[in-house]
């Protein structure tokens, strides 16, 4: 039994230090480049979703259904579900390059505070569990269009606050960029 | 030095070797100013080496003497590692204050979690009472060293090349250290030569790894990072961690069934 407990441990441990060394060019959420948020923080993929919602159109989908071939109707669906894929990866980007510049203000603070940290942790951990369960909901098919307005109004709110907060960091921001872009290939580097 | 067989032998002397290789580099690249621990520690496990060697050649292998000498080296040694591991905690996040504020409560309350489970799983025997602790102080370095590294991940800090491996090193060798105590705690007379072997083996490998990350010197001072405003923090994060929680609520109304589950 203890020799059980005790190479699980360090099974566990063996996986997570791979995981912990892996590139981080590897991780397509760490894609991006890393100070992408602070040289253009209101490029955001939610500001689009005007025109995703006219492609996405409900009218426009049962117009065509009652007049077009089925094997039109079914290309339409397809195109509309992968144009709906890419529009929440692209969403996802935005969280991570939010979530990045957090960690950038949060490394270069001299004090944080560890139930602020804790908060954004969960919630990373929670948005990408829901990413997939999304991701698998439309790949069988579903669209919800309604929530989807929903999430963009969020992010575009979020690029709003985060031009607002880099303002405040004013030229400290700029100075520290240098710093990072100096010290780093795709992040800090302390050494 | 005759209860030794010429596998063992060979592997020590070059052990031996590679530890005062790896001394040496860390002398002559100036690697030893900024690795203090890391330097003292190497010496240890050579100074070791060397009173084993003594002592095994004077009384035996299996005397007494030999068994004491051991155990009381390894516990020194086990102490400069753990300054080692502390070292290397403070070159990865130290610069940071915020972070390592934060991080070294998190790395101690961990190590000290998982020390607790290791003797807590481990078999309670009292001949084995030394190698069981030096089983859960391993255990307790290899965490610590893996959720330094996860930290690193996390913020986006990345780790000098020096320094990973260097934490490679130190991470693998405990892994094996404790894999090994586990193994001996259950087959205790049939393994013990095997044991020494493989314990020695791993080490040996980490002492390359280690000469090979150290073969040029590191930058004698890091630079240090333009901290901002401290309001700055206080403002944005207690913001940002909300709206990625509206952001997470929304996300959830793609999937209704989902709600459900988390």
């Amino acid at each position: 039994m203890s020799l059980f407990l005790i190479s699980s441990a360090v099974g566990i441990l063996l996986m997570l230090l791979l995981w912990a060394l892996r590139s981080p060019q590897n991780d397509s959420l760490a894609s991006p480049p890393y100070l992408e948020p602070i040289e253009e923080p209101a490029r955001q993929h939610a500001t689009y979703f005007g025109l995703i919602r006219q492609a996405m159109s409900h009218e426009d989908f049962e117009f065509l259904a009652a007049r077009a071939p089925v094997r039109l109707v079914r290309r339409t669906h397809q195109e509309r579900q992968r144009i709906a894929l890419l529009y929440i990866e692209n969403l996802r980007a935005d969280f991570q390059r939010l979530l990045r510049l957090a960690s950038v203000i949060t490394v270069l603070s001299p004090e944080i505070a560890a139930s602020h940290e804790f908060e954004r942790l969960r919630l990373s951990i929670r948005f990408s569990w829901r990413y997939r369960i999304v991701l698998l909901g439309l790949y069988a098919g579903h669209l919800l269009m309604p929530q989807l307005s929903g999430l963009s109004q969020i992010v575009a709110e979020l690029s709003f606050r985060m031009e607002s907060a880099m303002q405040e960091l004013g030229e400290r921001a700029s100075v520290a960029a240098d710093l990072a872009s100096t010290l780093n290939r795709g992040g800090l580097d302390p050494a | 030095m005759e209860d030794l067989d010429i596998f063992t032998k060979w592997t020590w002397a070059m052990t031996a070797i590679a530890q005062a290789l790896l001394l040496c580099l860390l002398m002559a690249r100036r690697n030893a100013n900024i690795y203090p621990a890391f330097t003292a520690y190497i010496f240890m496990t050579l100074a070791q080496s060397g009173l084993l060697f003594v002592a095994i050649r004077g009384s035996g292998f299996s005397s007494l003497t030999s068994y004491r000498i051991g155990w009381a080296t390894q516990a020194v040694v086990m102490g400069a590692r753990a300054f080692a591991v502390a070292e290397l905690c403070r070159h990865v996040l130290g610069r940071f204050r915020g972070v390592w504020l934060l991080a070294r409560w998190i790395l101690l309350i961990c190590g000290t979690a998982v020390l607790l489970y290791a003797l807590l799983a481990a078999n309670h025997q009292l001949k084995l009472l030394l190698s069981t602790t030096e089983l859960g102080l391993e255990l307790a370095a290899a965490a610590v060293i893996v959720t330094l590294l996860l930290f690193a991940r996390y913020y986006d800090i990345v780790v000098a090349r020096p320094v990973r491996l260097l934490a490679i090193g130190l991470c693998l060798y405990s892994c094996v250290s404790v894999l090994n105590d586990a193994i001996l705690e259950r087959w205790v007379s049939r393994y013990i030569t095997l044991w020494n072997q493989s314990g020695m083996v791993a080490f040996l490998g980490c002492l390359l790894l280690w000469a090979w990350a150290f073969r040029h010197s590191a930058p004698q001072r890091a630079a240090i990072p333009m901290f901002v405003d401290g309001t700055v923090y206080l403002n944005t994060i207690p913001e940002m961690n909300w709206r990625l929680r509206s952001l997470n609520e929304q996300l959830m109304q793609f999937w209704p069934q989902g709600s459900s589950r988390t």
